[in-house]
């Protein structure tokens, strides 16, 4: 059920209605954790199993490492818990890939090896709630957090329906306090609530689906034709579609749950207006990388074991980043991609970081822009279906390439300008935030901008893609 | 509008939201009554998109004594189904067929698997059945693989739904009439034209070519230019191995079906001017209808060779126009009357 459909619009009409209706905060979490089943099972009933374990293997393994008496005995549940929730991604994500990889590598060292044909669906959103899951028993771990007294906290912190397929990926001491107390929506909250999943909808559907999809699709399906400007146009237009359509489906989320009386992190914050990567980082999929950061990089060592250990570990973040993506090497180049631009960014930030001119407006803007085009190559091999497609555009990219035929003059202008556009918006939205620039605007122009929005969504809405985050 | 709008951990925006929102329902309101008014004083009309879900909702709804109809666009658009009920008393089939496309996928499929033992009307088109560049199939494989997880998905099955009841009742749903599209369309001066392709419940497609706008790309004689060329490239006409391997292909899966029960009509639709010239030139009749007719165990019937066939214009070349889709069909129903009672 994505939130662009008709489906959800029903389905959450529904759930809103019984939400303010019900008075115990015990029913309504209960409601609220039934409600989120049925929207996974919505997709495919029998993966809900999947969720139910995951969430049971937590609950007990906290429990076990809280009550454990000695270091051995809360590694251990540590490690069962780790290999219950890593095993099933590994199973239902990367088993094929892996196979498939391995089959490679024998048949290049001459051992023939046909590996089994695995008719696995991936359970949406698995990537997600298990890196949720594990948060929290990595925090009783580590001592940060406490076991939960209530087993239906934690089964609704997993499935809480506006983040589990897609993320943001909560952090359970940060949600814990939000279901402990009790809450129901303000007229302010759902009124706000319902401005931002209309916000959402708009990118998704006008900008994402309507306008980039079409160009992005048309340039990558047929890459081999693609000349230079072609190439680049593509990128852009993916460039512009693969962020419209997860902020956008952030954006829902986090609408969503307003309106339900609970607040979700950021996840997104005007990403293409970064000045450097590491800045690039903190604006992208805030809640992914915010726990790379803490549950990978920082255990790493991160930077307190000398400069080339940080490398190292910024490296190997960044390709388990990419590999979180989805089970292939292309996203493994990209996440690659990005630890060689982080890794190179930080040796010029030691030897010119300091310097005066490295502050003033032309080189940060230079430097903004230069993030944004190396993001923009960076892209073509996270969507590129594979490596000969994903060369051919970057050479086509870097070097002009054969003239162009894929694309018409229509297509520049909608892909130029509407990425101009996001590069501006995201350039002076860096220091505030919607919800500032909203309260600045009159009455009648978020009267006539709400009703435009909702206009144009419902004036789009006939392709229905799914999000592309769902498949992570 | 930033398009950064997940800053949640901010305080949300104190306003008359109740106000605000209730004028901007009602200004949308009124917007869309406009549009849709709009659209229909033009002359276009509802219309339900045959897309994947839509197909997969038609297959879904195949029982072992149904009647469903395989093949091309040329039997989505001929057959009427008011028409049809009339004349064969009975609910109308289940259009399974798909634009240029080969039915062998979902043939060996329904042999193999299940207990069908229903009807098949098989609208076959050597074009499409002997194409070996494998594009004919391709999409009709993609949505049985989507049909199988497809299946469990009560969300697409009501989305699907929704699609019918909903999106199908409203103008401004059409695909052709999406904000997106129609922005495009401005900006190439190429805007649809009302009511050519209204897409019905049941995946039934009439076309109504007449309202075409006859110029510059329409010539009423010799039919779409563009279709032609599409026709003088479309698929790889398989050579003597393939064409063997492929009758057989085709017998197994009948003769399969017909041991379950089924029983499987085959008939051909004729095309007319420039593209019948094309077909016959690529996929000759002697080489392809005629062998399959002599090898196979389905009951065929070449609809141009039986006595009464009105000689229907086919305004592009190759589908019954809309205006003649009743006709078309009162035809087919007594073709059909007779095969069926002439078979055990």
């Amino acid at each position: 059920m994505v939130f662009s459909s008709l489906t959800f619009v029903a389905f959450f009409a529904i759930v809103l209605v019984l939400d303010r209706m019900l008075r115990s905060w015990t029913a309504r979490k209960w409601h609220l954790l039934i409600a989120s089943y049925l929207f996974y099972a919505a997709w495919n009933p029998p993966l809900l199993v999947l969720l139910w374990v995951s969430t049971c293997v937590d609950w007990f393994a906290a429990k076990g490492i809280y009550s454990a008496r000695t270091p051995r005995a809360r590694k251990a549940w540590l490690a069962a818990t780790l290999a219950t929730n890593f095993g099933l991604l590994g199973f239902f994500k990367y088993a094929g890939f892996f196979l498939d990889s391995l089959a490679a590598v024998l048949g290049a060292c001459g051992v023939a090896y046909q590996p089994p044909a695995l008719d696995v669906v991936l359970p949406p959103g698995i990537s997600f709630y298990t890196f949720m899951t594990l948060s929290y028993t990595i925090d009783v771990y580590r001592r940060e957090e406490k076991p939960w007294d209530s087993p239906l906290d934690l089964a609704l912190l997993v499935s809480f329906f506006p983040h589990l397929v897609a993320g943001p990926i909560l952090r359970a001491k940060s949600f814990h306090p939000q279901l402990v107390e009790p809450r129901r929506a303000t007229s302010d909250q759902l009124g706000w609530g319902f401005a931002l999943f209309t916000f959402g909808l708009f990118q998704k559907v006008v900008l994402a689906d309507g306008f980039f999809a079409p160009v992005a699709d048309e340039v990558f399906g047929k890459a081999l034709r693609a000349g230079g400007v072609d190439a680049w146009m593509g990128t852009l237009a993916f460039s512009g579609q693969i962020f419209c359509d997860f902020a956008g489906y952030s954006t829902c989320a986090i609408g969503v749950a307003l309106c339900l009386g609970f607040r979700l992190p950021e996840n997104f914050d005007s990403p293409y207006g970064a000045i450097g990567f590491s800045d690039f980082w903190r604006r992208w999929h805030i809640s992914l990388s915010s726990w790379l950061r803490d549950y990978l990089y920082i255990p790493l060592g991160g930077n307190r074991r000398g400069p080339v250990r940080t490398y190292v570990n910024l490296f190997l973040t960044m390709l388990i980043g990419g590999l979180w993506h989805g089970a292939s090497w292309m996203f493994v180049i990209w996440g690659g991609l990005h630890g060689v631009y982080l890794a190179v960014e930080r040796r010029l930030k030691e030897a010119f970081g300091e310097a005066r001119w490295a502050s003033t407006w032309p080189v940060t803007f230079g430097t903004t822009l230069l993030t944004y085009a190396l993001v923009c190559i960076a892209w073509v091999f996270f969507r590129a279906p594979d490596m000969k497609t994903a060369t051919h555009l970057t050479k086509v990219m870097l070097s002009g390439g054969k003239s162009s035929s894929l694309l018409g003059v229509v297509d520049y202008v909608v892909v130029g300008g509407l990425t101009i556009a996001l590069l501006v918006a995201h350039g002076l939205t860096r220091q505030r935030s919607l919800a500032e620039l909203w309260t600045r605007t009159p009455t009648w122009a978020r009267i006539a901008l709400l009703t435009v929005l909702l206009l144009t969504v419902t004036l789009s809405g006939g392709d229905n893609r799914a999000f592309i985050y769902f498949q992570f | 509008m930033p398009s950064s709008t997940s800053n949640s951990e901010l305080d949300v925006p104190r306003a008359a939201w109740g106000r605000t929102w209730v004028v901007a329902l009602l200004l949308l309101a009124g917007a869309l009554a406009a549009w849709e008014g709009w659209w229909r004083v033009r002359g276009y009309q509802p219309s339900i998109e045959a897309d994947d879900d839509a197909w997969i909702l038609q297959f879904d709804r195949v029982e072992p004594d149904s009647t469903i109809v395989v093949g091309t666009s040329r039997i989505q658009a001929a057959l009427d189904p008011e028409t049809w009920v009339a004349s064969m008393h009975s609910e109308p089939p289940i259009m399974l067929q798909l634009p240029g496309g080969s039915p062998l996928p979902l043939l060996e499929r329904l042999a193999e698997e299940g207990e069908f033992h229903g009807l098949v009307l098989f609208d076959f088109l050597p074009m499409f059945v002997f194409d070996v560049s494998g594009t004919s199939e391709k999409h009709l494989l993609a949505l049985l693989d989507l049909y199988d997880v497809a299946r469990t998905s009560p969300a697409r099955r009501t989305e699907a739904l929704f699609a019918v009841h909903v999106g199908g009742r409203l103008v401004f749903r059409n695909s052709q009439l999406m904000l997106t599209q129609l922005l495009r369309a401005a900006l190439k001066q190429d805007l649809p034209n009302p009511g050519v392709s209204i897409r019905r419940p049941g995946r039934f497609g009439p076309v109504s070519f007449k309202r075409m706008d006859p110029f510059p790309k329409w010539d009423p004689v010799e039919g779409f230019g563009g279709k032609y060329l599409v026709a003088e490239s479309t698929g790889r006409a398989a050579n003597e191995a393939e064409t063997v391997a492929l009758l057989a292909r085709l017998e197994s899966c009948i003769s399969k079906l017909q041991a379950k029960g089924a029983r499987v009509i085959a008939m051909s639709i004729p095309s007319c001017g420039e593209r019948a010239r094309i077909e016959e030139r690529r996929f000759p009749t002697a080489q392809y209808w005629d062998r399959f007719v002599a090898t196979t165990s389905a009951t065929t019937v070449k609809l141009d060779a039986v006595p009464g066939w009105p000689r229907f214009d086919c305004y592009d070349g190759s589908h019954i126009d809309s205006s003649d889709s009743p006709q078309f069909t009162r035809f087919l129903a007594g073709v059909l009357q007779g095969l069926l009672a002439k078979q055990p």
